[in-house]
């Protein structure tokens, strides 16, 4: 027995203790008794908007000590109410998030990183750069490309463009061309404005609104608000997609076509809007150009035939019919899974005509909207005042690819996620072809993998700009925090590049501010977009030619007639022919090059709290509702198929396959398949892992764009 | 007095959850916890298979969480919420688990009980982020005893209905409006249980807490108990203890 069991050792021994299960309990954890939360320094709020959809919504974020505490919706804020999604929310944990590179690394030949300073990845860049125009001088401009979007700001846009033009390229590509290229290709031909021809308030004014796979509730949750108050002013919405969704809940009607068939679901609407006579003959040929046209090439899509391939019942599809035959404004929401499918341009332009002939296009709460209702213009203007017009052909993705896969393309600027395409594959071998590849981003993910040199990327509130979204808005932002590590803005970046490459020429601006007083001193449109005037409000609507003029809103068929240079549209069209042409998407099950070993039709689409297969993956605050990959059957298949719910199966197309597990629901038609679009594979959080949907999905081209939906496929359980 | 509320009109609620990351972000509650949530019920007759409502804290009168409590730290205020002061929280768990709507979490880094406060704790006097954000505005928030009130308004032209757990006896102030599904929550087994101990607990309670006043007392009382003294007492002792072995040595 020690010497010493006394009271003063039995105090100091259980002081010792307590001390000891305190810090084994670890306080930092533990804090209930007598916790007081930290106060820190003083709590501004800014505004900023998200970066993520078209909406472009504005929010307000709470600052305190250099770090943004929360965001929410700005209440002042015209077209979304003070609405803000979940994964516009998402933005304050990636810009903190664990995972996130902040430092410039390049990427060694045996595939690791070495960590470089920004100043030689500065020069690194320029170099490159500069021996393509040492070696191919003026005809060096289509060996150097860049991919769009850039995340934070209009700014940086004009800044990449200029960058590219120091070498006389001009090959930016738009990020559209795998998302609504076709409805906004048919949309210029036909009305002569590439997006939507309204704004998304004239829903107020319309009796009747189309949402043609217009998934408005998932994918725009808050212009959700419009839909509700298009109702409340006695709008009838009419909701036409194959899958239950969100948006159900808001429509007075949902017809549920078979996938790939809106097209003759419109065509077969013409045919019997003609045949009751529900148009006005002198209207629709001021804006059909051969109005003759119309009647015998949709002569063969009878209810009968309307009703066989669509396999809508004849009821459904007259109350369709009727409904718009007797709607005196209506507007149509293109959706833009009919831009995904190869027959989408048929599509598109047949419920373009069908709101021609009913005169459906020009006056108040009539017209189009699409998923990507307007981008500002002018950028390009200014890139001509500084570089001098360049009139060099733009590739579209299709040849680019071509010339990365031929060697012929020696720098790429890789911004946006290369697996937005089909046969994702093809193309990340295609990328791999390029000797130096530059990638701005914000995690190790697929596209790092093919990149030469890894640049971090501000996220937007890290720099100030104006950003753009629907209805031609532009928002201005001031800096609200500072970026971390060497993490730099785009504009930055390609300022410093190109000021180094072509000092004489590049213009020096310290700052997006002073970028954009140019825009306003230089390009007509902007005049009236002062710096000032977007501080003082959350959006101003592009363009505005004077100071102090008034916003621009409505249909922009202001002067009675369509934007085309005829004022008309066309039922046969030089290019793409006849609306009469229609026939199924290729890939699809029915189509002539269906395979029988593929019977499923497969579509895929976005999740509410996911954006792209991109950032929203690493976010924990998104992860925490999702369920990894998936696929979506119908009761009734899953029965023929013997699966049940959750268990694993193979999602298999002509190009490979995916793991997936199965959920058995109604929301999905018989015989289709539904899969969510983001998943990535590089991902740290399991629940948004997978390999992406576009490693799978064959390639199709329709002379626009890429194309994929509805492709055959299979499942096969594991 | 004000008399503060939460209305819900789930009808319109869509389930795109920027309710639950809206609060999560505003008052610092980790991903993967919650003080909202939308609770999911496959539903035929809705047009997407499910229907959607909306919830959190209902901020009940008489509520069990606040008898349970142990310290006082959590009380219902006069002003209509039911409050958390989280220095005097313990940690201890007994509101969790009386809260038939599971409505409380213990927060992994204070240790204290967490729930909805309105959004008080982090903007005071602001719209709470739940009603802010909503794209659908399912949620209202406000003084149902000013007319003027979107509140007020809402409960004088729509029914306000409670759902309340089976055999809980809550009174919730949060109410749907006209109509939600489901109607009505089933049994939780946690609340009723610590009713029933409640006797026992309140009797643990009072003799734990003598039992540890009796030993503070002690405690102190050996603090200043004359060290002095103990030294003799030991020294005595080894003294004592010397002796014994000479003398086994002498032995």
């Amino acid at each position: 027995m020690p010497d010493g069991y006394s009271r003063r050792n039995f105090l100091k021994l259980s002081a010792a203790l307590l001390a000891g299960g305190a810090a084994i309990a670890s306080p930092g954890k533990a804090r209930a008794i007598g916790y007081v939360p930290p106060q820190g320094g003083p709590v501004t709020e800014s505004k900023g908007y998200c970066p993520f959809c078209q909406v472009r919504c504005t929010y307000t974020a709470r600052v305190q000590d250099g770090k943004i505490l929360s965001v929410t919706g700005d209440a002042g804020n015209y077209w979304t109410g003070g609405a803000m999604c979940p994964k516009g929310m998402s933005i304050l944990e990636l810009m903190d998030s664990p995972f996130r590179i902040t430092e410039p690394m390049f990427h060694e030949a045996d595939g690791s990183w070495r960590r470089i300073s920004y100043e030689e990845a500065v020069a690194m860049t320029a170099e490159r750069l500069k021996a393509v125009r040492d070696k191919y001088g003026d005809k060096g401009g289509n060996r150097v490309a860049l991919t769009m979007p850039l995340w934070d700001c209009l700014e940086s846009e004009i800044a990449a463009l200029m960058t590219l033009r120091t070498v006389g390229s001009v090959q930016a590509m738009p990020p559209g061309e795998t998302c609504v290229s076709t409805a906004s290709n048919m949309l210029g031909l036909m009305l002569g404005v590439n997006s939507g021809s309204t704004q998304v308030d004239e829903l107020l004014k319309a009796e009747t609104v189309v949402l043609w796979g217009a998934n408005v509730n998932d994918l725009y949750p808050p212009y959700t608000r419009w839909l509700k108050a298009a109702r409340e002013h006695g709008a009838r919405i009419l909701y036409i997609d194959p899958r239950r969704t969100r948006t159900s809940l808001w429509c007075d009607r949902q017809f549920r076509p078979q996938p790939g068939t809106d097209g003759v679901l419109a065509l077969g609407a013409i045919r019997w809007v003609l045949e009751q006579g529900a148009y006005d003959e002198e209207r629709a040929r001021f804006q059909i150009e051969d109005f003759e046209n119309l009647a015998p090439q949709t002569e063969k899509f009878t209810l009968e035939r309307v009703a066989e391939v669509t396999k809508l019942s004849q009821e459904e599809i007259l109350s369709f019919y009727q409904a718009l035959a007797e709607s005196r404004r209506t507007i149509v929401w293109l959706g833009g899974s009919l831009s995904r499918q190869t027959n989408g341009i048929t599509t598109a332009r047949t419920i373009i005509l069908l709101q021609a002939l009913r005169d459906n296009l020009i006056g108040e709460g009539k017209g189009m909207l699409t998923f990507q209702s307007g981008k500002p213009g002018g950028g390009e203007e200014l890139v001509d005042h500084f570089f001098g017009e360049n009139k060099t052909p733009k590739m579209n993705f299709r040849r680019l690819r071509m010339t990365m896969e031929k060697k012929n393309l020696d720098v790429l600027f890789l911004n946006s996620s290369y697996r937005r395409n089909p046969d994702a594959l093809g193309v990340r071998k295609a990328i791999e072809k390029v000797p130096f590849v530059v990638h701005m981003g914000f995690f190790l993910d697929e596209e790092s993998e093919v990149s030469t040199l890894f640049i971090p990327a501000a996220f937007g509130p890290e720099s100030q700009g104006c950003g753009y979204g629907n209805e031609n808005q532009v928002a201005w932002r001031e800096k609200l925090v500072q970026a971390p590590g060497s993490c730099v803005p785009a504009w930055q970046f390609y300022r410093d590049v190109g000021r180094r490459l072509d000092p004489e020429r590049y213009p020096d601006f310290k700052d997006p501010e002073a970028l954009c007083r140019m825009l306003q001193q230089l390009v007509p449109s902007w005049k009236g977009l002062s710096v000032e005037r977007m501080r003082a409000s959350s959006t101003v609507t592009w363009p505005l030619f004077e100071e102090g003029a008034g916003e621009r809103t409505g249909t922009v068929f202001s002067e009675g007639k369509l934007l085309t240079p005829t004022g008309k549209m066309t039922v046969a069209d030089r290019v793409f022919g006849g609306i009469d042409r229609w026939d199924y998407p290729k890939g699809h099950p029915a189509a002539r090059d269906g395979k029988k070993e593929f019977p499923l039709i497969l579509t895929q689409g976005k999740q509410l709290w996911h954006w792209q297969q991109t950032l929203t993956n690493f976010a924990r605050s998104m992860a925490q509702f999702s369920n990894g990959r998936f696929v979506q059957v119908n009761p009734r298949t899953a029965e023929e198929l013997g699966l049940v719910q959750n268990d694993k199966v193979m999602l298999e197309t002509v190009k490979g396959g995916l793991e997936c597990w199965v959920d058995i629901t109604e929301n999905v038609l018989p015989g289709a398949v539904f899969t969510p679009a983001n998943c990535c594979r590089t991902t740290p959080l399991a629940e948004n892992r997978s390999d992406s949907i576009c490693d799978i999905l064959p390639n199709y081209w329709d002379r626009i764009s890429a194309q994929h939906n509805c492709t055959g496929c299979r499942l096969r359980k594991l | 007095m004000a008399r503060y509320v939460m209305l819900i009109d789930s009808g319109v609620c869509m389930n795109c959850k920027a309710c639950v990351v809206a609060c999560q972000q505003r008052n610092h509650v980790p991903y993967g916890l919650s003080r909202n949530w939308v609770r999911e019920t496959d539903s035929a007759s809705s047009p997407c298979g499910a229907a959607f409502q909306p919830g959190a804290c209902m901020h009940c009168d008489d509520p069990s969480c606040v008898r349970a409590c142990p310290t006082g730290a959590t009380w219902k205020n006069r002003d209509g919420a039911v409050e958390i002061d989280r220095s005097r929280c313990i940690g201890c768990g007994s509101c969790i688990d009386a809260c038939p709507y599971h409505a409380r979490f213990r927060h992994p880094l204070t240790g204290t009980a967490d729930k909805c406060d309105y959004c008080r704790g982090s903007t005071p006097g602001q719209t709470p982020a739940c009603v802010a954000v909503c794209p659908t505005h399912c949620r209202i928030f406000g003084d149902a005893d000013d007319p003027a009130s979107d509140a007020a308004k809402a409960l004088a032209s729509r029914k306000a209905v409670h759902v309340i757990p089976a055999g809980s006896g809550a009174r919730p102030t949060l109410a749907y409006l006209d109509a939600t599904t489901p109607a009505e929550l089933p049994a939780g087994s946690t609340g009723s249980r610590l009713d029933a101990m409640r006797p026992l607990a309140r009797g643990v309670k009072w003799t734990g807490g003598l039992v540890l006043a009796a030993l503070a007392g002690t405690f102190v009382r050996q603090l200043v108990k004359s060290s002095e003294k103990e030294d003799e007492e030991l020294e005595r002792e080894r003294r004592n203890a010397e002796g014994g072995r000479d003398k086994e040595d002498k032995a």
